[in-house]
């Protein structure tokens, strides 16, 4: 994290929703927060991992690999919803009540929340194009006017709209904002869009339980750039501390190659930087 | 696997029956309960709140007077009810003395409306991820009263029927599935003889947008189904060649009204998601399509028997700033232009107040009230908008709108009186600093937003932000205007005694004289007033009640205006008012 660089982020697993971003120093409100205290310093490190993520396995390993590096044992908090949509008061719920720490964020340099405070970057990855006719190779072989189907609101998503929209009319392509990875991939596969563009994790991992994904394949994103997105993981803000010793264990994690070798393990489109 | 108290709510209810004299008066309140008919509903007695607005034609009035301008001063706390912890944006039922009230997280409560003991009370067994999500959605704006049931809508999208006189629960239909992000926050209207549900929290990862559903009042059954973004083919093709799979939005979560004299009902349809049109597709515009995102932002007329679809009007095309036209529906017959017209009237987010003639669905008039600056001018023919193009969000850019995106006027209802024959609107002056940003979904859509909304005061502010108008609906000239610090936060009601109640932030309830603005009497509660107040007869006597309480997105989005006013988290409960019995 730069000096004096403000991180905001984006959460791979969460949309954050309306009300979270609505005001960023609105701490969420619980009805019930009285009766979540902060847990006492123990030799355990409570962390969260959600089965909605499809990076969640690869979280537990790190967080595991983390508490072992700080000599504390390692407490990982599986979530159980299986709820489509969550927000932020539920973030900061499993943040007093479950864990300490909340794996499998997008880091973001824009309007982090103040209650919230982010780890470095554990690993990279980001977002890809893919499409079912072979000879495309890169975006700009998709003749203007065809659609991309683009999963709503990522980063990639707005870079896209910002480099669509600053063209012509005539020479713009059709972008169709689904929901999910899934259902944006499913639209290239009906032959709605040309291509899609998902992150790269998900698509890993949709790819074991899906067949058909196979027929797909990932292109060049020129003339668009897509920059690599790192991932970490958030607390509440006042846990600054522990913040400092988790950045200086995935610090010595990803020097001794602990990170990359999880990240082989478990087939993640993700690569780990000093 | 779930399951429903069903013992603990009959076990509630035979201890509270049968447990001996204490409990006689609370035995024969019940026991006195009558079957609410169809012409109950079409004509409600003075000193019930039979339905969410008190009658169909949504005006939030209380005909009773013996609460008046002269002795209102002397008005006292009659008696006072503990709710669940959390939002209260709920509306009490009053029939023959009881009055029911929705408890946040689905606890439903029968209590006696003189002296507010406990008669029965149903708790849903929520699933842990509804209870733990908690939010708006555990609160219910209005529940529905029909023969001998209580008709809810739950925090698990499901629709049941409670038996008014026990609280047991008649019949359970589930017309949508809460985890794919399907949400009831308002509650059901019953309009000749069919329950009319709206559905919301359509932004999240269904693609289509919402609905309403008509129900059979004997078991529930789904009779029909609207839905609230046009398909195909329908109106042509509003959604600038958008596929419907990548239509989201337009969610229905106000309660409508009703028209006897034509068997209509009418209701309100939110906005677009995501809010940024960029985003959701809707910009920028496509050669030979059209962007106004049908049936968002309009009033829908619809059949209650069949949910046909009789005519619509949008008030707001494309709207990407979270300014939802879902409001109440007044009905009032009033005379424009020289002719007597019967209007719908209805007031958006932009504080702008519109008619239409419910008949026709033709366009009247319009009436601003809180500064805005995203609509530019209107036709004052059709009602058309010209939008100010520099108030639009653009990725990449901060934009500045105004009101906020909690609107100029939230969901506390706006109220008429025939007395005065003046509507009273809740509002709030304020604009926002809007930076579309971007959320990565992952595997979870979670909707409307993709923006961060600076809340700000308007540009010049004296630092006032709450404020009641009072706009006769004769002229559209303002009778008066009261403005304070603190934020308006519950809905207004005028009645027969020539006073309108309302309440603040800062815990205030007031008494407006509802031809000058007058403050006649305040008290201070323990939270936010954050609700809709009523009023309602027993053995003679005239109550005002309100619920009061912390959690609502509204109120807290509000808050960030006026830091130095400070509301405790918990404590939500009921407040009942009367005249000293010597009065």
């Amino acid at each position: 994290m730069g000096a004096g660089k403000i991180f905001a982020l984006l959460l791979v697993l969460f949309g954050l929703t309306s009300s979270a971003l609505a005001q960023e120093g609105e701490r969420p409100y619980l009805r019930d927060e009285n009766q979540f205290g902060r847990p006492a310093d123990d030799f355990s490190l409570s962390f969260c991992v959600d089965p909605r993520d499809p990076s969640w396995e690869v979280d537990k390993e790190i967080g595991e690999a983390i508490a072992r590096a700080l000599l504390l044992e390692p407490k990982p908090f599986v979530i159980e919803s299986t709820a489509i949509d969550t927000d932020d008061a539920q973030l900061y719920r499993y943040l007093l009540k479950d864990c300490r720490i909340h794996f499998g964020f997008k880091l973001l340099a824009q309007g982090i929340p103040d209650w919230l405070t982010v780890t470095r970057p554990i690993y990279e990855s980001g977002y890809i194009f893919l499409v079912e006719d072979k000879s495309i190779d890169k975006l700009a072989d998709i003749a203007a006017g065809k659609g991309v189907a683009s999963t709503l609101g990522t980063t990639a998503d707005l870079r896209l709209i910002q480099f669509n929209n600053s063209h012509p009319s005539a020479e713009q392509w059709r972008r169709f904002p689904y929901s999910t990875d899934e259902a944006a991939i499913r639209a290239v596969l009906s032959g709605e869009a040309e291509t899609a563009l998902v992150w790269a994790p998900t698509f890993s991992q949709l790819q074991k339980a899906n067949a058909d994904f196979a027929a797909l394949k990932v292109i060049d994103p020129q003339p668009l750039v897509l920059p690599g997105v790192p991932v970490g993981a958030v607390l509440l803000a006042e846990d600054t501390y522990l913040r400092v010793n988790i950045d200086r264990a995935i610090g010595e994690l990803v020097a001794d190659g602990t990170i990359d070798e999880i990240l082989k393990k478990h087939g993640l489109e993700g690569q780990t930087k000093p | 696997m779930r399951k429903y108290r069903l013992a603990v709510t009959t076990a509630v209810a035979s201890l509270l029956l049968l447990s001996g004299n204490a409990f006689s008066q609370e035995n024969t309140r019940l026991n006195s309960i009558s079957p609410v008919t169809d012409d109950m509903l079409l004509n409600p007695s003075d000193g019930d709140w039979l339905h969410w607005r008190r009658t169909y034609t949504g005006w939030g009035y209380s005909p009773l007077e013996q609460i008046n301008k002269e002795n209102v001063k002397n008005l006292g706390v009659a008696w006072t009810w503990s709710l669940t912890p959390g939002a209260t944006e709920t509306t009490p039922i009053v029939h023959d003395g009881v009055l029911y009230i929705h408890n946040n997280l689905d606890k439903v409560q029968a209590l006696d409306g003189a002296t507010g003991d406990l008669l029965w009370e149903y708790i849903r067994d929520l699933p842990q991820a509804v209870i733990d999500a908690g939010g708006n959605t555990a609160t219910k704006r209005n529940m529905a009263i029909y023969q001998d049931k209580l008709i809810v809508s739950t925090s698990d999208t499901h629709i049941i029927a409670l038996d008014a006189k026990s609280g047991q629960v008649v019949w359970d239909v589930q017309p949508a599935d809460w985890s794919k992000g399907w949400r009831y926050s308002a509650g059901p209207l019953v309009a000749d003889g069919v329950i009319i549900q709206g559905m919301t929290g359509c932004g999240n990862a269904q693609p289509g947008g919402c609905f309403i559903t008509g129900h059979n009042p004997e078991t529930g059954e789904e009779l029909w189904r609207l839905y609230s973004i046009a398909r195909d083919g329908e109106e042509g093709d509003s959604w600038n060649g958008l596929p419907v799979e990548s239509r989201f939005g337009a969610s229905v979560w106000i309660a409508g009204t009703y028209d006897p004299d034509t068997k209509t009902v009418f209701t309100g349809v939110g906005q677009p998601y995501p809010w940024i049109a960029e985003m959701s597709g809707l910009l920028p515009a496509q050669e030979g399509k059209k962007n106004n995102a049908l049936y968002s932002d309009s009033t829908l007329a619809i059949d209650p028997k069949t949910g046909e679809l009789k005519w619509y009007h949008q008030y707001l095309e494309n709207d990407t700033w979270d300014l939802d036209y879902v409001y109440e529906r007044i009905l009032v017959d009033l005379p424009f232009d020289g002719t007597d017209r019967k209007q719908v009237v209805t007031t958006g987010k932009l504080g702008i107040i519109e008619a239409i003639d419910r008949e026709s669905g033709e366009w009247l008039w319009a009436k601003e009230t809180v500064p805005q600056n995203v609509v530019a001018s209107i036709d004052p023919e059709t009602g058309a908008k010209t939008i100010n193009q520099d108030a639009i969000p653009r990725i990449g850019e901060t934009t500045v709108n105004c009101p906020a995106d909690p609107g100029g006027r939230g969901w506390p209802a706006t109220a008429y009186s025939p007395r005065t024959q003046t509507l009273y609107l809740p509002l709030a002056e304020y604009c926002s600093n809007t930076t579309p940003q971007p959320l990565s979904p992952g595997q979870i859509y979670t909707g409307g937003g993709r923006a961060t909304f600076a809340r700000i005061p308007v540009e010049g502010s004296d630092g006032n932000i709450g404020r009641v108008d009072a706009i006769k609906l004769t002229d559209q000239s303002t009778a008066w205007s009261h403005r304070q610090r603190a934020p308006i936060t519950s809905a207004v009601l005028p009645t027969g005694g020539g006073v309108v109640f309302g309440g603040d932030l800062n815990r205030y309830f007031y008494a407006f004289d509802d031809e000058t603005g007058e403050v006649l009497w305040k008290t201070r509660t323990n939270n936010v007033v954050n609700s809709f107040p009523i009023s309602y007869e027993v053995d003679g006597k005239q109550y005002v009640a309100v619920a009061v309480g912390n959690g609502s997105s509204q109120a807290r989005s509000l808050a960030t205006l006026t830091p130095e006013i400070r509301v405790p988290a918990a404590g939500s409960a009921l407040w009942v008012f009367a005249l000293p019995d010597t009065n």
